[in-house]
């Protein structure tokens, strides 16, 4: 993992911290992220228990929460990414999707066996959620030489699942130490948000010059128009990439769901489940950085289809779990592999591409696509799986994503590589 | 601001992490250390006495009963009731009522559902499991409150029920997180049936082999819930919902199979003497009211309750039963008893508690 020595090293450090190669302000985005996603996968943890122990609400009611606001959130991302680009004003806004999601662990308290506050809080804490992501990429891309874009979201997101993978943990020790005294696992969420939200405000720096990559000049700011965005779609390096991973999204699956239709196939223990989660989660965070080194060498585009590549084995594995128990671990590698090779890679891909005072509106753009995408696939995957059982509802989500591998390959294979080139001019 | 680059390099690293900034987060964290330290050292003040008054109670089982009925909890003795209470301070834990409705004792079990019957119990825990995927234990106890064992299944505890002679229990759970996760409109459920002796899982109801009208039964929106067992300690009763319709089906553990034998008939409970079942009527999505229907007559009585009952009716003898109403207005919920002859009012049998459960 990615500690500092002492903090000294901090202080006297040049902006790049040189063990690791990655600028100081992606070490400190890293920190925020790592702390706000113990604090969020804390509350994750808790709420189902909370809302059917403590409050007794009915399970239904419980899944109609998160499916509606998803597509809020969407909508805040997009304007959330017009905002800092118009007025460069990244820290600023990522600081006010971290402090909405912050009070919003104080609010579950306050929100008390309402429903009403309970789903306004959860649609508060998404919309804060939609607000920083573009912002806070956006930052990770300026305060990077193009040439390790993928190193860097690797090492962004490698302390991101660390922080996923302790907060249950955390969460789980608090409930069994406090005979589940669940406001007290609410206000101990809110401290580790408030602490990353101090790393960010403090520590991240708005626009990061070291290696003159914000090419906006102050006359370039005031002229982006809604206009602008609109027209990245019109630019086809972008064009393709957000075509692709859009179509990409539409045949992928929610962890949950590959995890239990797998748990059925290979018919091992329910109780296994939550280890899959975490060992799936470990292998990401561990090859995370590697596969953006090589993701930067050979390739973002390349590195993002050979990711999907994994994950089609991953969906054959599901289908046909052909070495008995040992296709557990394999499984694991494969889907760990996948994420490692695309989640940072394919934002690393879209942000050389994307002008740099456009940026954040353009991975939010993205961003939007592929979880809109996901979003019908889910719904798309549940058909299936009624009509026709899981086995064939994987099938078909294998057999489009085959197609879309192969369209990959012929719009995408050699995108990347010239924008790289580009990035070594300057 | 017509400063070059290079100056601009230089005035980010001076001030980037300047010795105040560091101050200042040091008084961040250290308060949010105060803060997050103090509330759990409030919350562990704030337990003692509960934590401190149930061991008491364990520890003055054998020698103090005379003198303490309250704290008489164990064994659980034919005549009682058990529920899970819904008072503040002890909310979802195991309480035990005695026969005279009045002296009370609460268990050092917390369930989410609770049953008991035959010396077996069966508590409904919800664990965890994190990102979609929900886990539960249902965990088997005795007369002491002696967890002996624990099944893991998925989804959310939704009913459990335990035969006569403590034999078999089955449990059912609402899982989201299959089909239209994200959506979150429909939630499948899941009824497993258990082996309490053996401590073995006899499987999941769709496992069963179903017909209906002499002919083989299948769909894959096939939902199972609302298990009871008969005196035969062999043969149930369950709900089946396929398209659209709600079925009562009569089932048979040691043959694991299942018959469809009547529509509109949910969540059922038969009476002690087998003679009846209760269950709830859905008048439309989301309301239904508690009815009995006579096994021998096929007679249907709706029973003298306008409230939205939603639970798994329990007897308190031949002729009244006992199931969970919401008071919407103060946010609380109640035991009620009623008479089945569809004429008697409900009255209030047990404040603050869900999950009725009559020892025989």
């Amino acid at each position: 993992m990615y500690q500092i020595e002492n903090s000294g090293a901090i202080l006297n450090t040049k902006d790049r911290t040189s063990w690791l190669r990655i600028s100081r302000n992606v070490l400190f985005l890293g920190i925020t992220s790592l702390l706000t996603d113990i604090s969020s996968e804390m509350i994750a943890t808790t709420l189902p228990l909370y809302l059917a122990f403590g409050l007794r609400l009915a399970p239904l009611e419980l899944g109609v929460i998160d499916g509606i606001y998803q597509g809020a959130a969407a909508l805040v991302k997009l304007a959330s990414g017009y905002v800092a680009d118009r007025w460069q004003r990244h820290k600023e806004v990522a600081i006010a999707g971290y402090g909405l999601s912050a009070i919003c662990k104080l609010g579950l308290l306050g929100a008390g066996a309402s429903w009403g506050a309970l789903a306004g809080v959860t649609l508060v804490d998404r919309i804060g959620k939609g607000i920083r992501t573009a912002p806070r990429d956006a930052i990770i891309a300026a305060s990077t030489p193009k040439a390790q874009f993928a190193t860097a979201f690797g090492a962004h997101r490698a302390m991101d699942t660390a922080g996923a993978m302790l907060g249950p943990l955390i969460a789980s020790a608090l409930l069994a130490f406090t005979a589940n005294a669940y406001d007290a696992i609410f206000v101990v969420s809110f401290c580790f948000a408030v602490i990353g939200l101090a790393v960010l405000s403090l520590f991240v720096q708005n626009r990061k010059t070291t290696d003159g990559l914000i090419e906006g000049t102050p006359a370039q700011v005031k002229t982006i128009a809604i206009g602008d965005v609109a027209r990245l779609l019109a630019q086809p390096s972008f064009r393709s990439i957000a075509l692709i991973g859009g179509l990409f999204s539409l045949t992928t699956l929610s962890d949950p769901l590959l995890h239990l239709t797998f748990q059925r196939s290979l018919n091992f223990g329910i109780e296994l489940v939550p280890l899959l989660f975490v060992f799936v989660a470990l292998i990401y965070m561990v090859l995370a950085v590697p596969f953006g080194r090589i993701a930067d060498r050979m390739g973002r585009t390349r590195m993002f289809i050979v990711g999907y590549g994994l994950l089609m084995a991953a969906y054959a594995l599901v289908i046909a779990p052909v070495f008995g128990m040992a296709s557990l671990p394999i499984y694991a590698l494969l889907l760990g592999g996948y994420y490692a090779a695309t989640d940072g890679v394919l934002i690393a891909a879209a942000s050389a591409i994307l002008p740099d005072h456009l940026r954040t509106s353009g991975l939010a753009m993205l961003t939007t696509f592929t979880s809109l995408a996901r979003l019908i696939a889910s719904v798309v995957f549940g058909a299936l799986w009624g009509s026709q059982g899981s086995g064939q509802a994987i099938g078909v989500f294998l057999a489009g994503m085959t197609v879309v591998v192969i369209l990959a390959a012929l719009r995408l294979w050699r995108v990347d590589v010239g924008a790289v080139a580009g990035g070594h001019d300057d | 601001m017509q400063k070059s680059k290079k100056v601009s390099v230089k005035v980010s690293e001076v001030d980037g992490v300047t010795s105040t900034k560091v101050w200042m987060f040091g008084g961040i964290v250290c308060a949010s250390l105060l803060i997050g330290g103090g509330y759990l050292g409030w919350t562990a003040m704030r337990q003692q006495p509960r934590i401190t008054s149930q061991t008491q109670s364990q520890a003055n089982q054998g020698n103090n009963e005379a003198a303490n009925p309250q704290r008489m909890i164990a064994p659980i003795k034919p005549g009682s009731m058990l529920m899970l209470s819904q008072k503040e301070g002890e909310e979802s834990q195991v309480k035990l009522v005695e026969a005279n409705l009045t002296d009370s004792a609460i268990a050092p079990l917390g369930c989410n559902r609770v049953y008991f019957a035959g010396g077996n119990g069966l508590c409904l825990v919800p664990q965890g499991g994190g990102q979609g995927v929900q886990l539960m234990f249902a965990r088997a106890f005795d007369s002491n409150f002696e967890v002996k064992h624990s099944f893991v299944s998925e989804g959310l505890p939704s009913r459990a029920r335990v035969s006569p002679n403590g034999r078999y229990g089955a449990f059912t759970s609402f899982v989201t997180g299959h089909n239209y996760e994200s959506v979150g409109s429909t939630a499948s459920t899941k009824t497993v049936i258990v082996d309490l002796t053996n401590k073995t899982t006899i499987g999941d109801l769709e496992q069963f082999v179903v017909t209906r009208d002499s002919k083989p039964f299948k769909a894959v929106d096939f939902n199972f819930w609302g298990v009871t067992f008969a005196n035969d300690n062999n043969t149930f009763y369950a709900t089946l919902s396929s398209a659209g319709e709600i079925l009562l089906l009569k089932g048979d553990v040691s043959s694991k199979t299942l018959n469809v034998i009547g529509k509109n008939i949910e969540c059922p409970s038969l009476s002690p003497d087998n003679s009846k079942i209760a269950f709830k009527k859905r008048l439309k999505p989301g309301d239904w009211r508690p009815a009995v229907l006579d096994l021998t007559t096929m007679q249907e009585t709706v029973l003298n309750e306008q409230r939205n009952v939603d639970d798994q009716i329990e007897w308190l003898d031949n002729s009244r039963v006992t199931y969970e109403i919401v008071d919407r207005t103060q946010n609380r919920k109640h035991l009620v008893a009623t008479p089945i002859d569809g004429r008697g009012e409900a009255t209030i049998l047990i404040q603050d508690a869900v999950s009725p459960v009559v020892i025989r």
